[in-house]
């Protein structure tokens, strides 16, 4: 089980990575950006791959929910994007859908 | 984009986000496939990963467009629809969806809404152009 947590918050991670890289590309038009962004991406499939075989697609792709978190907070600090109150708000329930959604099964 | 209306912006965006959805269910499925069968040689699972690859490469073409046009703070939340479909295809695959799983979607998808949500003083124009 260990392993697949990790290779799911590798997943995660690279995931993030990629799309900020590839937003920084866009911006600066740096040709490292976009092979760190390809570089990220690739790296994202096999941990996901070993993710999903401990966890099953809904859990794990579930969990990759926290992208669109992390991103829009990661955009914010590098790219200085605004992030409203409403945002984060959505955010907030984002995190608690995820929450509940990995809540141990209850006996109905 | 500066002479495009509102509108049409709007449309755009949601056509690229719809596109990049449907690509992540085809990614989705075929990662199960090779969990699924995780005892077949290497050399499939090298093909899934490759055929995966590729159509990652095509969605990474699909958000350049995005993130051209529309920041990561605005586009990139709105992929979370990708959610009630993804909660489908793991019951297709026999993976446990029970009330908890819909209600833990349930509120993934209420971000969304907020998330898209705009009041009508909030000028698209002028906060979605880079």
């Amino acid at each position: 089980m260990t392993i697949h947590l990790i290779a799911l918050i590798v997943c995660i991670s690279t995931s993030i990575l990629a799309q900020l890289t590839f937003k920084g590309y866009y911006i600066y038009r740096k040709f490292y950006l976009l092979c760190s962004a390809i570089s990220f991406f690739i790296l994202t499939i096999p941990f996901t791959y070993l993710a999903v075989r401990g966890f099953g697609i809904g859990r794990v792709y579930v969990a990759a929910a926290l992208i669109y978190v992390l991103a829009p907070l990661g955009a914010r600090v590098i790219f200085k994007e605004s992030i409203s109150q409403r945002h984060w708000l959505a955010m907030i329930l984002i995190v608690c859908g995820v929450a509940i959604y990995n809540l141990p099964q209850i006996p109905l | 984009m500066t002479d495009v209306k509102p509108q049409t912006r709007t449309v755009l965006l949601l056509t690229l986000v719809i596109i990049n959805i449907i690509l992540q269910l085809i990614n989705a499925s075929l990662i199960k496939l090779a969990s699924i069968h995780q005892d077949d040689r290497l050399m499939n699972l090298m093909l899934i990963f490759m055929f995966v690859m590729i159509l990652g490469f095509v969605r990474l073409m699909v958000w350049g467009a995005i993130h051209k046009r529309f920041p990561v703070s605005t586009a990139y939340p709105i992929t979370a629809l990708f959610f009630p479909c993804l909660l489908i295809l793991a019951w297709l695959y026999g993976e446990h969806i029970s009330l908890i799983q819909i209600a833990g979607a349930s509120l993934v998808v209420a971000g969304v809404v907020i998330l898209l949500w705009r009041p009508a003083h909030e000028s698209l124009e002028k906060s979605e152009l880079l």
